[in-house]
């Protein structure tokens, strides 16, 4: 009696403990806390990417009123927080997920628009081109192109035009500055026909992809 | 007596299988959504590590994820390899360290047949590498590419400076084939900023001043 009640009683113990392995092991998720921190934006939607409506849409999961408010979200889903901008921002979207964590944050402080870059550079350019001409000797090459401003108009880029009699090497080159407390300074230290990432990893990516769309 | 021997004995006989199918059971719910990495390393002795963890079995269960796999010895110079592992994707990883002290040297010239099978395992590990780029990065699948009207020629090559990393090589002697090359590799969906690329041709004028 007593053997078959110790054996049973091992049993249980054993698969217990393969309960608590496979529980800890995939066990259900209790979901993530998504805080949403942002600023100079407005008409926040989150939507479900892993989820469609009736009509092909992404699932619309909520709008966000209140910044740093909170929302749960499944771990295993991918969403997106489409916004507008506030007066002189841009708007746009964000994606993220699947997220494998307790708490999740994301910040939405989005960039100048393009028309106020625009309006910030105007009558600033040709300093810029100052810069750039000070910086290569044989600038005399090139034409520097009109460029643009990017995010809060600390980052510039632009073309350079070959101008000279190499029929040979006469590709259009892609120069970017930043406005630093010295002034504006040259971040492409080598100009070339496309700027990557991996060579000039101080320049965010948004905005080399940005220049050699230009 | 004889009886109650029987049924001792059945319990036991249950118990062990009891125990053998919780064993069994276990080891199946810890790999649970893992795969299985065999590490082949030569010299079969060196130390083997998993993201800087020593592991002591030649035989790993891992989840999904990047991994960097090395292998050490003394007199030897490290080897180590990234690779990513797939969800349900066995893979064989391929360890070599290089000899580098003139002992280690002398074992690799006294052993022939380990040298053999280092080259063998040289080239599965060059070609899992070669598999894991085209993987990363489908773009390589489709060079070298050749145009002839552009003209131009569009290759790639393993980056000196990043590991497991890969840059492209455009050759053309005209901007005009240049262009036409970058054009082509955005049709193939790829977007230059991503890429390391090395004009082969192309002589700066803002470096150099002028003509070649």
């Amino acid at each position: 009696m007593k053997k078959r009640f110790l054996l049973a009683f091992a049993t249980l113990v054993v698969f217990g403990l393969l309960g608590f392995l496979l529980v800890t092991k995939k066990g259900p998720s209790a979901g993530v806390d998504l805080v949403i921190d942002y600023k100079n934006s407005q008409d926040l939607k989150l939507y479900d990417l892993s989820e469609t409506q009736g009509d092909g849409s992404n699932k619309f999961i909520s709008e966000i009123t209140s910044s740093g408010s909170g929302i749960k979200i499944l771990e295993d889903h991918s969403y997106k927080i489409t916004y507008s901008g506030a007066e002189g921002f841009a708007g746009g979207e964000m994606v993220f997920g699947p997220v494998h964590e307790k708490t999740y944050s994301v910040e939405i402080d989005p960039y100048f628009s393009d028309q106020k870059l625009s309006s910030l550079l105007e009558g600033k350019e040709l300093g810029i081109h100052e810069a750039v001409k000070k910086n290569f000797q044989h600038i005399n090459l090139y034409e520097i192109q009109p460029g643009k401003l990017y995010r809060w108009g600390e980052w510039y880029g632009t073309t350079l035009k070959y101008v000279g009699n190499d029929t040979f090497n006469g590709d259009v080159l892609r120069v970017v500055l930043k406005h630093e407390q010295e002034g504006w300074q040259v971040k492409t230290e080598i100009p070339d026909i496309t700027l990557s990432k991996q060579i000039f990893p101080d320049i965010p990516v948004d905005v080399l992809r940005a220049v050699n769309s230009l | 007596m004889q009886k109650k021997n029987r049924l001792n004995a059945r319990i036991v006989l249950l118990f062990i299988f009891v125990l053998g199918l919780c064993y069994f059971l276990t080891l199946s719910i810890s790999r649970v959504g893992e795969s299985k990495v065999t590490i082949r390393v030569i010299p079969e002795d060196s130390r083997v590590l998993v993201n800087n963890q020593p592991v002591s079995s030649k035989a790993v269960y891992l989840s999904a994820g990047n991994y960097t796999f090395s292998a050490e010895k003394d007199g030897f110079e490290n080897d180590s390899q990234n690779h990513e592992v797939k969800k349900g994707e066995a893979t064989i990883i391929n360890l070599l360290p290089e000899p580098t002290s003139p002992e280690a040297k002398q074992w690799l010239t006294e052993n022939p047949k380990i040298q053999l099978q280092r080259e063998k395992m040289g080239g599965e590990k060059a070609a899992l590498q070669g598999q894991e780029a085209i993987d990363k990065n489908p773009l390589l699948g489709a060079l070298p590419y050749e145009d002839v009207t552009g003209p131009f020629e569009v290759d790639y090559g393993p980056s000196e400076t990043r590991a497991g990393d890969t840059y492209l090589v455009i050759s053309s002697l005209i901007p005009q084939g240049r262009t036409a090359a970058i054009d082509w590799l955005k049709s193939q969906g790829a977007d230059p900023t991503d890429y390391e690329i090395r004009y082969h041709d192309f002589v700066n004028p803002l470096v150099t001043g002028g003509y070649r």
